[in-house]
């Protein structure tokens, strides 16, 4: 079909699917995580035993009164295991959000800035990336105390770092975009360029490393819960349960492959819903490479294209890559590398 | 714990030493072996290999080291099973006056690098110890000097008298003797990592976290000792990687910190054995401040505990009643019904608790969060056998360096402090530490409560008649539990050690946990 | 270029002596005692811990603590292990190379699996392939590798016993050398190929919707040529900086697949002193991963501009 005022052929889009079917990883993750907070709050608020008081004999199957069995020291494993999946949650959440805000900024900053505060910025990035994550936590805990939020707030601090870096690269690459100097001819001010134009392309990695860093976050809680950090004993932790367990790994397995499991389906479910979230938000028709299997085909070039520069392309950009945003004119004329 | 999984790993256990490749063949041990023979290089994997001061006698006093330090180094006396003194590179001993002794030296002895044992090392040897710096200078209280008499026979003088001065010099790890020409001439650093001692075996190799082989000591004077031309300590710290070590063949013997983990190891030709309950879990209180200044609180959070239930569920029953002095240790006195306060009582700690102005009390209680993790239990279960007579405790598991300063500048604590020790050559050095003078956990200095037991202490370290001494202590022992000057819920076995018995032959343990048989034991060809 | 250089090079400078403060402070400031490891802590005698202090140097203000450190740092003397019976350097230079050894088979395996199934996985969207690739790339993310070190540790022991750890260093057997290192730099290597995967294909994806890349093909280009020559090098930026950030954290911080494989590595080295308060060793480790996260990060940053041009020079 001839698009009739430019006479290019409109390249067909994929089937758009409206609303969130467009994003059923998003779906699968919301709802892993949401089924895990209502065992969690379950668990917290009208447990079936007392999480920390033995209740059975030890290293019990699942049976109809102890649904997971019980662990080596007789609690019930239902409700240890629904509070370990409720502070993981808060603690690989907390973590992610706080080191995702901070980092962004620093990076957003130092990208978009440059010269000598993107060199004491990332300076300062380069110091903290290097002090072991088991460190901060020793002296934040010193300071304030263990527990999930003290923990949070440690960890928080050292994942910033990553998301910092994650975020310069691209706006490196963005601020000398036309579509910036453009805005920023036209008067638009630092903040709004860097919070609507460059966040919003360097949105994919940082969605990427959210995912990453939660799941992270979770076995780091691990390490961190064995040195007496985090979760104090003896309320449960999957990190310190499998530490615990693996000496029993050849008697009751169980006990290693619940906790194991928890952490997996977490991070599963982080990494689900970082995904969807990013195909809701920003949603590229994920076409793939143009004739490959998958994408579109081209059907066939008219005699007279467009002058580079113009909007003629806005409507296709504004579906397929819609992470521009709308006030953008988009050239097309990107360099291609010989 | 359920039969049918014990059963079913059992049984798969069995199946995969048929797919397996070592064969089932013997598993017991019998005369069937034959005579001795000599051959052969040991390869024995270890947890830890030695910190600070390595294998230097003289600086080391870390439990890592020990065992280590004892296959190269000897001392003048040590103890048999019993716990009776035998000789060793002393072969007779006497007693001149309350603060003389006097030592005939056996004769013959070299050291590995050749040089002739005498009087002049032993002289040097104490010396070196006195001057040191490290922990076995509180081992010497008062030692005044050392002499040489004659070539073989030195004298040693104390300040004052002190009957555990000679169980002191038994212990096989506290005063090895070091060679005055060897070692003397060593730099700081050698004498660290390589050893100038008289014992069965040469420290030649230490590769830093993989492995320390020892190789035999040819100028050794015992005769037909050791058989073993050598044994290989490989150095892996993960208790379930050394478990598969074991598994996977590649070493004939191994030492694990827990039980579970070690009986899972002896199966098919590997056995595991006598353990001895030495290392006690003394809780240590801070009486001077909060409801432990109570007398009547703390005999309820004795009479709450039932130890029995605690071993067998939290230790799997790898673990005795005891007193601060563990009950492994042939010299401590034994637990009986008739011990104050260690017979679960609700009843009576509820009564006690009304009789107090906190009747439900809080308490803290702190212990090594990072390392012994096969202990954390006891402190769960603790607590919730506390909460049985409305006693409420605060678990505090803290990283060793949280706790450290509290042995090393005497911090002071809140409530309940566990620090778990190992094995002590004299039974009153069990109560040092908290009911001494100098203790670093002296906490009951001008209570009222701790003045008996203190009186009794310093009579026992001056009694040397054994019966009257061993009375002493038990009454020490009863007076500690009475006022309840420590909460001891149990001792547990500090190591547990398994060998393929089809390999390593005429092998045991011993309560020191010195790998002494090591001397004596041959491999099978 | 000089100019940038130098510059570089003195802030640079500037953050290792800014951490080397940091880091020093920090230990002293959490709880822990060195003189703890040399003690009988049986049996602790306050004079002799004393006595140790002073010899150890601990009792002097932390200002001339500090300089005399840091003094006998820039001569090359990182100063003596307070709790073994090592000078830091040879503590070290024992370790370190386990775990860059450790470190490079993993990164080397994590790029020769994660960048063709990556690049494969854009190629055929939502392919069978690429649904499959990102399901099992989410699985390894999300699984802790001590624990399937441990497992696979386990099913080794009841089936076939081979003897997969016993550390030799490489010049004395490097056929056993590299066997031992195999188990554990897969699973390190998979965990890395997946993170590269899901970078590389989600920007991949982000270039293609670009209008260069639609030019391309419509002129004609082949697929697979597009993605070589144009997505592929767009793609790089967020993958480097990625891999650099994974190489950083690999050195240091492999400490439990380090203790299931029974590796003498540099992150248990750490983590060791960390908790019997070693001081100088701490600081020594902790600049040493400084040192390199400046150079890892200076390399990628000189590689910006020459993966992507658009970077405009350094010296923004």
């Amino acid at each position: 079909m001839t698009n009739p005022n430019t006479g290019i052929a409109r390249i067909p889009r994929a089937r758009k699917r409206s609303g969130l079917r467009k994003a059923p990883s998003l779906i699968a993750g919301a709802v892993i995580i949401g089924l895990l907070i209502c065992w969690a709050l379950v668990m917290f608020l009208a447990p079936t035993f007392p999480m920390n008081e033995t209740v059975g004999d030890p290293l019990l199957l699942p049976s109809g009164q102890h649904p997971l069995g019980t662990d080596h020291v007789g609690r019930d494993l239902l409700v240890r295991m629904g509070i370990a999946t409720g502070l993981s949650l808060l603690i690989s959440a907390g973590t992610a959000v706080l080191a995702g805000v901070v980092g962004t900024i620093l990076g957003l900053i130092a990208g978009y800035a440059g010269g000598w505060i993107d060199s004491v910025i990332m300076r300062i990035v380069d110091t903290v990336l290097s002090i072991p994550a088991i460190l901060v936590a020793l002296i934040v805990g010193v300071a304030f105390g263990t527990g999930p939020l003290p923990l949070i707030f440690a960890l928080g601090v050292v994942f910033a770092p990553s998301f910092a870096r994650v975020t310069r690269g691209p706006v490196l690459v963005l601020k000398e975009r036309d579509f910036v100097r453009a805005a920023e001819m036209n008067g638009v001010g630092p903040v709004r360029i860097a919070l609507s134009h460059l966040l919003p392309n360097a949105f994919t990695p940082l969605a990427i490393n959210f995912a990453t860093v939660a799941s992270t976050v979770v076995l780091v809680e691990a390490a961190l819960s064995y040195l007496g950090q985090g979760v104090p004993a003896p309320n449960p932790s999957a990190g310190r349960m499998i530490s615990e367990s693996t000496r029993f790994m050849q008697i009751d397995p169980l006990l290693v492959i619940l906790p194991t499991l928890l952490i997996v389906v977490l991070a599963i479910a982080w990494n689900l819903l970082a995904d969807g979230a990013q195909e809701y938000l920003a949603p590229r028709v994920d076409v793939g490479l143009p004739g490959s299997r998958g994408g579109p085909t081209i059907l066939r070039k008219s005699k007279t294209p467009s002058p580079a520069g113009t909007a003629d392309q806005t409507d296709s950009t504004e579906t397929e890559t819609a992470h521009q945003p709308k006030d953008v004119v988009s050239t097309g004329s990107e360099r291609t590398r010989r | 714990m359920k039969r049918s999984i014990r059963s079913a790993i059992a049984v798969i256990s069995a199946a995969a030493m048929l797919i397996g490749v070592t064969a089932c063949g013997n598993t017991s041990s019998t005369s069937a072996d034959g005579p001795p023979a000599d051959g052969g290089t040991l390869k024995y994997a270890i947890a830890i290999q030695p910190p600070a001061g390595g294998i230097d006698p003289v600086i080391a006093s870390s439990i890592a080291g020990q065992h280590l330090m004892d296959q190269a180094y000897e001392s003048l006396l040590s103890k048999d099973e019993s716990g009776k003194i035998q000789p060793e590179l002393a072969v007779s001993y006497s007693q001149e006056d309350e603060t003389t002794y006097r030592f005939q030296l056996r004769e013959g002895v070299k050291f590995a690098d050749g040089s002739a044992f005498d009087a002049d090392d032993v002289v040097y040897s104490f010396e070196q110890y006195m001057k040191s710096t490290s922990g076995k200078a509180a081992y010497l209280p008062g030692l005044k000097s050392a002499k040489k008499l004659d070539e073989y026979s030195v004298e040693l003088t104390l300040n004052q008298a002190d009957s555990t001065f000679i169980n002191a010099l038994a212990n096989r790890e506290l005063f090895l003797m070091v060679s005055s020409d060897g070692y003397a001439k060593a730099s700081k650093e050698d004498r660290e990592k390589r050893s100038y001692g008289t014992g069965p075996f040469v420290l030649t190799d230490w590769q830093d976290g993989v492995s320390m082989t020892f190789e035999k000591n040819d100028e050794y004077w015992a005769k037909d000792q050791p058989r073993l031309d050598g044994i290989e300590f490989r150095i892996i710290p993960d208790d379930s990687t050394r478990l598969a070590a074991v598994q996977q063949g590649s070493v004939d013997a191994a030492s694990f910190t827990d039980g579970v983990t070690a009986k899972q190891a002896a199966f098919g030709n590997w056995t595991l054995g006598k353990t001895y309950s030495t290392q006690a879990l003394p809780i240590f209180i801070n009486p001077t401040s909060g409801p432990l200044k109570d007398k009547k609180v703390r005999q309820a959070v004795s009479l709450a505990l039932n130890r029995d239930v605690l071993i067998k569920t939290a230790q799997y029953g790898d673990g005795e009643v005891s007193y601060a002095a563990p009950a492994g240790d042939p010299a401590a006195p034994a637990v009986t019904d008739s011990t104050p306060n260690y017979q679960r009582n609700l009843d009576k700690a509820k009564q006690l608790l009304q009789e107090t102005e906190t009747p439900h009390p809080t308490i803290e209680l702190s212990y090594f969060g990072d390392t012994s993790q096969s202990q954390h239990p006891i402190y769960e279960l603790m607590q919730q056998q506390l909460s049985d007579v409305g006693i409420n405790v605060s678990l505090k598991a803290k990283s060793t360096s949280e706790l450290s300063p509290i042995f090393t500048s005497g911090q002071s604590f809140d409530g309940l402090v566990s620090l778990p020790w190992s094995y002590k050559p004299d039974p009153t050095f069990y109560y040092d530490s908290f009911l001494s003078e100098n203790g670093a956990l002296n906490q009951w200095k001008d209570n009222p409560d701790a003045a008996k037991a203190m009186e009794l202490l310093a009579e026992a370290k001056k009694e040397t008649d054994e019966e009257k001494k061993a009375q002493l202590i038990q009454d020490l022992a009863d007076n500690v539990a009475e006022e309840a000057l420590v909460i001891v819920p149990m001792a547990v076995p500090s190591d547990f050690e398994v060998w393929n018995q089809d390999v390593l032959k005429d092998y045991s343990t011993d309560y020191s946990t010195s790998r002494i048989a090591l001397r004596t034991a041959w491999m099978s060809q | 270029m000089l100019h940038y250089l130098i510059k570089r090079v003195g802030s640079s400078l500037f953050v290792l002596f800014l951490l080397s403060l940091m880091v020093f402070a920090m230990v002293r400031a959490i709880p822990g005692d060195p003189v703890a490891a040399l003690i009988d802590q049986n049996n602790p005698d306050p004079a002799v811990i004393a006595s140790l202090r002073h010899e150890l140097g601990l009792d002097r203000p932390f200002w001339i603590q500090y300089f005399s450190w840091i003094g006998g740092v820039l001569q090359g003397d990182f100063g003596q292990s307070l709790t073994k019976p090592y000078t830091v350097m040879q503590l070290v230079a024992g370790r370190l190379p386990v775990s860059i050894e450790l470190a490079i088979m993993a990164t080397a395996f994590g790029l020769v699996i994660g960048i063709p199934v990556g690049l494969w996985a854009a190629r055929r969207i939502n392919g069978v392939f690429d649904t499959s690739s990102r399901f099992l790339s989410f699985a390894f993310l999300a699984i802790p590798p001590f624990a399937l070190g441990t497992v696979l540790l386990l099913l080794n022991s009841l089936t076939v016993r081979a003897q997969l750890f016993g550390y030799v260093p490489f010049t004395q057997d490097p056929v056993k050398n590299l066997s031992v290192f195999l188990l554990p730099a897969l699973l390190l290597g998979v965990v890395m190929a997946a993170v590269i995967m899901r970078y590389l294909r989600g920007t991949l994806l982000d270039t293609f919707s670009q209008d260069f890349v639609k030019s391309a093909r419509a002129k004609g280009a082949l697929p697979g040529r597009i993605i070589t020559r144009h997505a592929f090098r767009n793609a790089l930026i967020p993958v480097t900086t990625v891999v650099g950030i994974e190489l950083g954290t690999l050195v240091g911080g492999t400490v439990v697949v380090e203790t299931v494989f029974s590796l003498p590595g540099f992150g248990t080295t750490l983590v060791d002193a960390i908790r019997s308060s070693d001081y100088p060793v701490i600081q020594a480790c902790v600049l040493l991963i400084g040192c390199m996260y400046v150079l890892i990060n200076f390399v990628i940053d000189l590689m910006y501009p020459i993966i992507d041009p658009r970077v405009r020079s350094l010296s923004s």
